[in-house]
């Protein structure tokens, strides 16, 4: 369990853009240490144990959303991903060059791009972009199909660069261009 | 050979997909080469690789400022809860007064389990656990009594799981089923079917397997037993006060 801590950083890193808020985030990691300890016998010495822990991160915030309001989650949602989808020619008015314009943005404003985008896509970017999971260790954590997770990459990327862009170019840009809907998601 | 012919709006979908690998330099040569040539006809694709390149470099080079850092109490926090499952039981408050006596019992199963590498007893423990923390704690004051054919179909529909409620235990029971959640266990997901039996909360974990064997324990001030039928296992969990449980939610002994 000790080098089951050491991971805890990342595993609150993780839980604070999922949850959206420090307190719960602490809940959440505790919740997910304590049921480690439960299913370590389940544990195969040797294999991930970043993913196994993340694998239950995942799960113990999926099932507090969907105990609390079985409505609102936006995994494996289809009409989310077809809002989305409505929104593809909007991400692509960006100005370039696109490294340039991102790379002096305030990691606050990171921070808060990542937090408007629906739930889904924010955590298959976050773990594959910040937490540098491979796509199967990310399918096997959200229980998802590889492709479904490389749909979910793409698509998270795609509505974090029109919400950076928004915010380098500021709200009069937003208001002229032509970004659409993708900046509401 | 016959090839196909995807339309501009098909190939700009599947090509999606596959933009996080080539973008990561993670695409095999046949699927890179397919995306390079989309690219070379395709501007909207082409601005789209360009800005899922631009996002991922920047988040890259940003993660240091991007972990948060966990509160500093958290990890002795975690360091003191994280004790043995025997001593659980003293980070409840409200489960600690019957926790004493029933950790030494826990204690001793976890020796065996450790030894053996399975035990329906302590799978019956952990199941005690569960059922203290989501449903006596928890609490279950807005929950209505359901069907145990709605709570199937439901929990079907949300989690794609067909569960073998025990069998309905019809008008008049004294067995009122009261929700049916999903419970994190061991190597996946089983159903946590709750019940109220006497006005008292009783649980019932249905596990699709039939590796366990059956075995009481008491433990946590709960009493649970563990019931194999065809090739679903049952851990039913229920205070000492409620009698003939299994008989009470249509799992009668054999």
């Amino acid at each position: 369990m000790d080098e089951a801590l050491t991971l805890m950083n990342g595993l609150y890193g993780t839980a604070v853009r999922l949850t959206r808020d420090g307190d719960a985030a602490r809940d959440l990691v505790q919740d997910t240490y304590l049921k480690a300890l439960r299913a370590q016998d389940t544990f195969e010495p040797g294999t991930n144990l970043k993913a196994w822990l993340y694998t239950i991160l995942h799960n113990t915030w999926r099932n507090r959303q969907r105990d609390r309001a079985r409505a609102r989650v936006a995994f494996d949602s289809d009409t989310v991903a077809e809002a989305v989808e409505t929104g593809r020619s909007g991400v692509v008015e960006a100005v370039t060059p696109e490294t340039a314009l991102l790379g002096s943005v305030l990691d606050a404003d990171i921070k808060a791009a990542l937090d408007t985008l629906p739930d889904a896509f924010r955590e298959a970017v976050w773990l594959r972009d910040v937490e540098d999971f491979t796509y199967q260790e990310i399918a096997d954590a959200l229980s998802v199909p590889i492709g479904t997770v490389m749909s979910r990459i793409s698509r998270g990327r795609r509505l974090l660069h029109a919400a950076l862009s928004a915010r380098q170019t500021g709200p009069e840009r937003t208001r002229s261009g032509r970004t659409g809907t993708t900046g509401d998601v | 050979m016959t090839l196909h012919f995807p339309t501009q709006a098909q190939d700009c979908r599947q090509i999606e997909a596959l933009l996080p690998p080539f973008v990561d330099g993670l695409a095999p040569p046949e699927t890179r080469a397919i995306v390079a040539a989309h690219l070379e006809r395709c501007a909207d694709c082409r601005r789209a690789a360009e800005s899922q390149r631009a996002v991922r470099a920047v988040l890259v080079s940003r993660r240091g400022a991007l972990e948060e850092a966990a509160p500093a109490d958290l990890a002795e926090s975690l360091r003191r809860s994280l004790v043995p499952v025997a001593a659980m039981p003293a980070v409840r408050p409200r489960v600690s007064a019957v926790a004493a006596a029933a950790a030494v019992v826990i204690a001793m199963t976890g020796a065996f389990v450790w030894a053996t590498g399975r035990s329906s007893a302590l799978l019956a423990a952990q199941l005690t656990l569960d059922h203290l923390k989501c449903f006596v704690l928890d609490g279950d004051d807005e929950l209505p009594e359901v069907t145990p054919d709605a709570a199937r179909s439901s929990f079907k529909r949300d989690y794609g799981m067909d569960v073998r409620l025990p069998p309905s235990t019809g008008t008049g029971s004294r067995a009122r089923l009261i929700g049916l959640r999903q419970c994190l266990y061991g190597e996946g997901w089983i159903a946590h079917a709750l019940y109220r039996v006497d006005h008292q909360a009783v649980s019932v974990f249905v596990i699709p397997s039939a590796d366990a064997s059956a075995a009481q324990i008491q433990a946590f001030g709960r009493r649970a037993e563990v019931i194999v039928r065809d090739d679903t296992t049952y851990v039913l969990v229920a205070p000492p006060g409620v009698t003939e449980v299994a008989a009470a939610v249509g799992l009668e002994a054999e």
